[in-house]
């Protein structure tokens, strides 16, 4: 095999250097709320100027593999999400963290960043064209029919609060309608504003329902409340028994990542969210703690997937150039640089580039393993600084981060709208996740809807052809799945009471 | 997302242990989302309809709104319905950060980052204190510089980030 041949060419200490060099950054980019990983790929690509193809993609890659796990960290202590991939992460994670086990919730999260990370690659290496020929076939009717499977995660999202999963999610579908509908190339909801002209962005949203909204219910807690310590009391290794627990929680989200990926626009959030919704359905009903409150499985599966969405977007990226995400939109540009064209040929005339980008991924996913093992620690004595000290230069670093999106304080102000929200619905039991779910899914949802309406005139195609009927059928069996559980629920507490 | 357990969660109904306390929040919030969600619609009606599309442009967003309503209108109805409140209080401490944080982007433009997010943190730190010393002020003020010298450290020269300056030029 051709790629067994390249790798002695791949191993050298220049590549390895860079290839070190790129996760660090990436982590520290992922690290800090409203830093994105494409931001930090896009920083990195003058670097690659002098360097050889095969050089500056492996560093690009790594960059990619250390953006996306390091925004776990802040998901876990501070309920900051550093990047969207990982709004699942903190649905757990910071349950876990506050209630002591900051260090298994890091350990966790980071191993399974790596092993999503080394399935994803495991699939690009082995069947790539298999999984590009699977993409090619998704039109119209299958997006639609994969959103709404999407979708159904809302129900294992709102916990005992359906009704209210329901209209946040509603909330989230809305609020993606405001700005230029993108089928028309005409504004919606904009009221002659033209800050409104291009939406609410997702980044500034996220930050601003969790990140914001954290720091004002720690703000309220006012001066008699203790800090709350996320001291990193226990062990980062993960335990055998939570690895040995979650094997195929870790494949499936492997898995369920690696094909969110492949799909373009979708992305680390919606992975992450999709798969803890499916990890939450196949849990015992036993669980201790159960999801929402702490599952260690909850940030297995949202980690695993987030970081499994590279593979899947390297995937479409390598064999068809099609940008999956913003960071492969951006690698394609790497690539641009250097004379070369993302697509088939690629591979026979580049073949070099790409055995480097299989090797990035598989170094990058160990080494950011290692540095933030090594670092959880250090980085875990950021929670232990009083409120009053630790809120303000956070809610700072956000403001600042969102506004380098696009240099555009309007993104400021989106976050702090979205911050007094998500603390207003909290208050209220109203779930947040079924928000972002429908922020996330809510454009691709309508945008494929109306163009399988205007091609196949109606929305038979849902149901006869053969990819969008499994997602359909798949969405069905989720459905029912939520109605069996709730009545399930409600006969238990029935019950109880009696 | 579930809940976690709170401090500061508390019923926000009327009467004593007993006795049946409704959902007072969230009636509020199911009947709010009415007027809203007709502002709104009332907004799409207006849209432009294309000749070329069947569904149109305001297809979706009336169709979430109408699902909107009437998921307003039931939790309306299941507030008013329910024995037990578990709803968490609103303190208006909580929108101290989200003040400061406002007047931060108000002066933005004039101040610029630096002097405008030296008032954030200083303020805000020194509100947030649980003392109010000369030790606390202190604090606040070292809070504000360290902090700044480490955002100019990352944003600007390590990123290379622009970072917004204001009318000052700071």
């Amino acid at each position: 095999m051709a790629f067994l041949d390249a790798i002695p060419l791949l191993f050298t200490p220049l590549n390895i250097g860079l290839i070190f060099v790129g996760v660090l950054v990436g982590i520290v980019v992922g690290i800090i709320p409203g830093l994105s990983a494409a931001m930090a790929v896009a920083l990195l690509i003058p670097f690659t100027y002098s360097l050889e193809p095969i050089n500056g993609m492996a560093m690009l890659v790594a960059v990619f593999v250390g953006g996306l796990s390091g925004g776990c960290i802040t998901a876990l202590l501070l309920r900051m999400p550093g990047t969207p991939s990982s709004v699942a992460t903190l649905l757990d994670g910071y349950p876990m963290a506050s209630g002591g086990q900051a260090g298994r919730a890091i350990g966790l999260a980071v191993f399974s960043s790596m092993v999503g990370t080394l399935i994803s690659a495991a699939i690009l290496i082995v069947a790539a064209p298999v999984a590009a020929a699977f993409a090619v076939k998704f039109y119209f009717p299958e997006y639609v029919a994969v959103c709404i499977f999407g979708l159904t995660a809302i129900a294992a999202l709102s916990g005992d609060t359906l009704l209210k999963g329901l209209f946040a999610a509603g909330i989230g579908l809305f609020a993606a309608t405001i700005g230029m509908s993108q089928e028309d190339g005409v504004p919606r909801f904009d009221f002659e504003q033209d800050s409104l002209l291009a939406g609410l962005n997702l980044l500034p949203a996220l930050i601003g329902l969790f990140a914001v909204a954290q720091i004002m219910k720690e703000a309220s807690k006012g001066r008699n409340t203790k800090t709350q310590s996320l001291a990193m009391t226990d062990s980062v290794i993960p335990r055998l028994s939570d690895l040995r627990k979650n094997v195929w929680n870790f494949i499936r989200s492997g898995l369920i990542g690696t094909i969110v990926g492949v799909m373009p626009a979708m992305g680390g959030g919606p992975a992450g969210l999709i798969s803890y919704a499916q990890a939450k359905n196949a849990a015992r009903k036993t669980e201790t703690p159960p999801y929402g409150q702490g599952a260690p499985g909850g940030v297995i599966a949202a980690e695993t997937a987030n970081n499994a969405t590279i593979g899947g977007a390297l995937i479409i990226m390598l064999t068809l150039g099609i940008p999956g995400d913003p960071v492969s939109a951006v690698l394609i540009g790497g690539l641009m640089i250097h004379g070369l064209q993302p697509g088939p040929q690629l591979f026979t005339n580049n073949a070099e580039v790409v055995y480097s980008v299989y090797l990035s991924m598989l170094v990058s996913s160990f080494m950011m393993a290692a540095i933030l093992f090594s670092f959880s620690k250090l980085l875990s004595r950021v929670a232990l600084v009083p409120g009053y000290i630790l809120h303000p230069p956070l809610l700072l670093f956000a403001s600042i981060g969102v506004y380098g999106l696009n240099n555009n304080l309007f993104d400021v102000w989106v976050m702090f709208g979205f911050g007094v929200l998500g603390y207003t619905l909290e208050r209220l039991r109203v779930p947040l996740p079924p928000l972002v779910l429908g922020l996330v899914l809510g454009p691709i949802l309508e945008g494929n809807l109306r163009k399988m309406v205007g091609t196949f005139d109606g929305i038979t195609p849902l149901f006869t052809q053969p990819i969008a009927l499994t997602f359909m059928l798949m969405a069905l069996a989720s459905v029912l799945f939520a109605i069996y559980m709730q009545i399930r629920q409600r006969r238990d507490r029935r019950t109880k009471a009696e | 997302m579930q809940q976690q357990p709170n401090s500061d969660s508390k019923p926000t109904g009327t009467g004593g242990a007993e006795e049946p306390r409704r959902s007072w929040g969230d009636v509020v919030l199911g009947l709010a989302t009415l007027p809203i969600v007709a502002f709104f619609y009332a907004e799409a009606l207006t849209f432009r309809k294309m000749d070329w599309e069947p569904l149109g442009m305001a297809f979706w967003p009336k169709v979430v709104l109408v699902g909107l309503a009437i998921l307003g209108l039931a939790i309306a109805a299941d507030g008013l319905r329910r024995r037990t409140d578990r709803n968490e209080r609103f303190r208006l401490l909580a929108f101290l950060p989200w003040v400061a944080g406002l007047v931060f982007l108000a002066v933005l433009p004039w101040l610029g980052t630096y002097l405008a997010g030296l008032f954030l943190i200083v303020a805000l730190s020194w509100f947030l204190a649980p003392e109010k010393t000369l030790r606390h002020a202190g604090i606040a003020v070292l809070n504000g510089v360290g902090s700044l010298i480490l955002i100019h450290i990352i944003f600007a020269i390590i990123l290379g980030l622009r970072i917004p300056s204001g009318a000052l030029g700071f």
